[in-house]
């Protein structure tokens, strides 16, 4: 009934309002957090430092396979005279509000407009998909959930090149989310011995080829007969999300610069 | 219309509660469960204020509530106030001040605000059965804690509203 313009102005200016409040109840969580961590005995903290080392260790070895396989992509795109694939900066966010409803599974991050984030950007976490941005204030945003029912992608099973769609179907309650995939071709199949990956096909241009969504666990003919449809069970941290990484285009980041 | 103080008041409260509750869900979402309570929020101030008090508190809580979900802005505007009208019309039929009666009200506006956004939501969810089974833990985990909670967030909205110098009952006996 309210125009356009004046519904926009009224959520932004009604959310602007309390999103201080919900910045500062998550970082009172980070500063209780720090507390708790303070009382840890030293042991728990070597130990876990420990791990750290080791994780860096693997992960300095995966970053120049990464580099190796990079500098191999730019040769082969000169070689063949490719135009380049889009390169992806990640902006790290903190979460400061997690709601999974049975009308909505959505978080809140730490990080909006001002940190150059922009509607549609794709989220994600260690887990793979973690979703999209729905809502960008000044200093907060709204990330949807690739649980929730309003999440749509074009996937793929990996190795293999066939698109598939992908949409979210809630979380039961004390179980892992779950989606379902539609328009999955008649030869794919699922056993206890083999669950096949679904990850993003790159088609739309929103996700970036290749991220992991969750594994295909059964599948049933769809009404037509023509196709398979299936349920996607999602990473089981996706209702404890503590931190994610958005990504952001770069060629988008120079046809539009943060605010300061 | 004027805003006055009592519906200040109470608005400050409604948001306080709309935090807490969030709050609430941000920590029951790691076991993929949640809090609806709108029927809570609405069910004292549309018992004890006037119409025109109640009106702008119904707008400007369906506000501050549509932004904290992905509802079209404006969405919850037209059942609260809907439950307001319908509240004014019944609540001379009933003992208002009554804890108990008060209580029932909310379990009974939540339990019809919540199939609302329910009934709303079963279109978009791919696995019906799922979605049910959702709504349904939802539903009564909500009116658990609504029935909890509920003498306590009145006393909380009441001792507000006193702190201001301003004594509901005292005023309604009056006027009565």
């Amino acid at each position: 009934m309210l125009p356009v313009i004046l519904k926009t102005l009224l959520r932004t200016g009604f959310h602007e309002l309390h999103a201080p409040a919900v910045q500062a109840v998550s970082v009172i969580r980070d500063v209780q957090d720090y507390w708790s961590y303070r009382t840890q005995p030293k042991d728990n903290l070597i130990e876990a430092i420990r791990d750290l080392a080791r994780h860096r260790a693997h992960d300095e070895l995966r970053l120049q396979e990464a580099e190796a396989l990079e500098r191999e992509v730019a040769r082969l795109e000169e070689l063949l005279e490719l135009p380049p694939l889009p390169g992806y900066r990640f902006e790290i966010a903190r979460v400061a509000r997690r709601e999974t409803g049975a009308w909505w599974q959505r978080i809140t991050i730490r990080k909006g407009r001002n940190h150059g984030l922009s509607v549609g950007a794709p989220v994600v976490f260690s887990g793979g998909v973690a979703g999209k941005i729905s809502e960008v204030y000044r200093n907060t945003a709204v990330v949807e959930l690739i649980s929730s029912p309003a999440f749509r992608l074009s996937a793929r099973i990996e190795g293999d090149d066939r698109p598939i769609s992908y949409q979210g179907a809630l979380a039961p309650p004390f179980a892992p989310a779950v989606g379902v995939a539609e328009f999955v071709p008649l030869d794919i199949r699922t056993d206890s011995s083999s669950t096949p990956r679904l990850v993003t096909s790159g088609l739309g241009g929103v996700f970036p080829r290749g991220l992991f969504i969750g594994e295909l666990n059964s599948l049933e003919p769809s009404p037509d007969g023509l196709f398979q449809t299936g349920r996607v069970r999602l990473d089981q941290s996706l209702n404890r999300l503590y931190e994610v990484a958005v990504l952001i285009r770069e060629s988008e980041e120079g046809d539009d610069p943060p605010t300061p | 219309m004027s805003i006055q103080l009592r519906t200040v008041v109470l608005i400050g409260v409604g948001v306080l509660f709309l935090l807490l509750l969030a709050e609430t869900n941000h920590h029951l979402a790691f076991f993929n469960l949640h809090i609806y309570a709108a029927g809570l929020l609405l069910a004292f101030p549309l018992l004890r204020l006037r119409y025109k008090q109640g009106l702008i508190f119904v707008c400007l809580i369906a506000f501050f509530h549509d932004t904290m979900a992905p509802l079209p802005f404006g969405v919850s505007f037209v059942p609260f106030l809907l439950a307001h009208t319908g509240t004014y019309v019944l609540r001379s039929h009933f003992q208002r001040e009554e804890s108990t009666a008060v209580v029932v009200f909310a379990l009974l506006l939540n339990t019809l605000l919540f199939l609302g956004f329910a009934l709303r939501g079963v279109g978009e969810a791919p696995l019906p059965g799922l979605y049910w089974q959702r709504v349904l833990v939802d539903g009564i985990l909500s009116q658990v804690v609504v029935i909890f909670i509920a003498g306590w967030y009145f006393s909380l909205q009441d001792t507000a509203l006193r702190f201001f110098g301003i004594f509901l009952d005292q005023e309604q006996r009056q006027a009565g």
